[in-house]
């Protein structure tokens, strides 16, 4: 494998005539290389790719008690439950001169098949379309970062952008949790709470998931 | 029948080119390699489409879920180590307990500790994290209920010593007319974090929220693993 040729000194004669020394300089490497592979399978199954990512989020602050808070118009609320399953209602629960809620169950199945991300770019249609508005703008005019930012949060800021509203029972894992969040990010919407359940609530869970 | 003529030539072949491969795939892997620390706690962080490109932040105070739903807290502050020997001097002075040098150096290396602070000497005394982490699973974690807050007070302390520090360098960089842009100050900034197991309950997770809103820290990080798509 690897050789030195080595020109051989010495073996001065009488007449001074120089004599190569013939004798193999071969290294057995096969030790070597057999570690070399020891080492390289190591470091092949040892080594991790999936690289840990941050995903931010602000949960809103405690209402002052003094403000009066404002009805939500647009809002969804989402209950997990057991076995990754997820019902939803629209705006307030068993609100005044209606039914009683029905909660409805949905999936999170990629768009076009009926799933929350579905359900959610139909209740955020308005702002949705003044966000592409602003991104076909920002695509024209060279928008500063910042500028950007600012306008898309003055966008999620105003009535007609939805409110997405977490809750859960007991059993519910945090992986629905992020999942959900997830979704939200992708859709760009920053309305987002999460709340204790009501019992009422609780118990048309339970029926709804037994 | 003739025989079949063996060729008397030199059978060896030459492996040069695949043992230089093999040695460069090697370095490769080697250097590319990020041991992970020992930890006293394990978690499986979900997986999230969403955050692409955002990287893990450096300046961080890390609170860990495990999947029996258990907490733990971490503080990987900036500084090396006296961020976290200042943290174990709040605690010191708002539990009443008393570390001798011997256990503040333990509790430089200690890594996550879930255990609520009347243990925390106890965890410190253990001779190696095997026992730690036994310590760690015989408990409920860091409690979290809003008369003993403990987790929203670590935080706290955490967050004050973190962002004294990040001030402090904002405040260097510009007596030194090189003020840090936004994009820097945002990751420099003190996080804190939340790295809850996939199967964590998710009850658990919202009560930890909650005592962290009721210290007034409203701003979190999730760690979450990348998904492929």
């Amino acid at each position: 494998m690897a050789e030195i040729a080595e020109s051989g000194g010495g073996g001065h004669g009488k007449g001074g005539k120089k004599r190569a020394k013939k004798q193999s300089t071969r290294v057995d490497m096969t030790p070597m290389v057999d570690l070399a592979f020891l080492l390289l399978t190591f470091f092949v199954l040892t080594a991790t790719f999936s690289k840990n990512k941050a995903m931010e989020i602000t949960f809103p602050a405690p209402p002052d008690k003094n403000v009066e808070i404002p009805p939500v118009s647009n809002a969804v609320t989402f209950l997990l439950t057991k076995d990754d399953r997820i019902f939803y209602y629209e705006n307030e629960f068993d609100a005044k001169d209606a039914p009683p809620t029905v909660l409805k169950e949905i999936s999170y199945a990629p768009e076009g098949q009926n799933g929350i991300r579905d359900l959610l770019k139909e209740k955020n249609k308005g702002a949705f379309e003044q966000m592409k508005t602003l991104d076909e703008e920002r695509e024209k005019t060279n928008m500063a970062d910042s500028t950007y930012k600012k306008r898309l949060a003055s966008i999620n800021k105003k009535n007609s952008a939805v409110t997405v509203i977490l809750k859960s029972d007991d059993k519910a894992k945090y992986r629905n949790m992020v999942a959900l969040i997830d979704e939200l990010k992708v859709m760009k919407i920053t309305k987002f709470v999460n709340v204790d359940i009501t019992m009422p609530e609780f118990e048309r869970l339970k029926t709804a998931a037994p | 029948m003739p025989k079949i003529k063996m060729p008397k030539g030199n059978p060896s072949l030459d492996m040069t080119p695949m043992v230089d491969l093999a040695f460069l795939l090697v370095t490769f892997f080697m250097l590319t390699a990020s041991f992970r620390e020992a930890e006293t706690v394990t978690v499986i962080t979900p997986k999230a489409r969403s955050v692409a490109d955002k990287e893990l932040p450096k300046n961080a105070l890390v609170i860990t879920i495990d999947k029996d739903g258990r907490t733990y807290f971490d503080a990987q502050l900036d500084g090396g180590a006296s961020p976290r020997l200042e943290l174990l001097d709040s605690i010191s002075q708002n539990y009443k307990i008393s570390f001798d040098d011997k256990l503040k150096n333990e509790f430089l290396r200690c890594g996550a500790v879930g255990v609520p602070m009347d243990k925390l000497k106890d965890y410190l005394i253990q001779k190696d994290d095997v026992a730690r982490k036994k310590m760690n699973e015989s408990g409920n974690g860091i409690p979290t209920d809003s008369l003993n807050n403990q987790i929203g007070n670590l935080a706290t302390y955490g967050m004050k010593i973190g962002m004294r520090n990040f001030k402090e360098k904002r405040e260097q960089a510009k007596r030194e007319n090189a003020p840090l842009d936004k994009e820097t100050e945002r990751k420099i900034m003190p996080k804190l974090c939340i790295k809850a197991d996939l199967e964590a309950p998710y009850i658990r997770v919202k009560q930890v929220i909650k005592a962290l809103t009721d210290m007034k820290q409203y701003h979190f990080t999730l760690i979450t693993t990348m998904e492929q798509s």
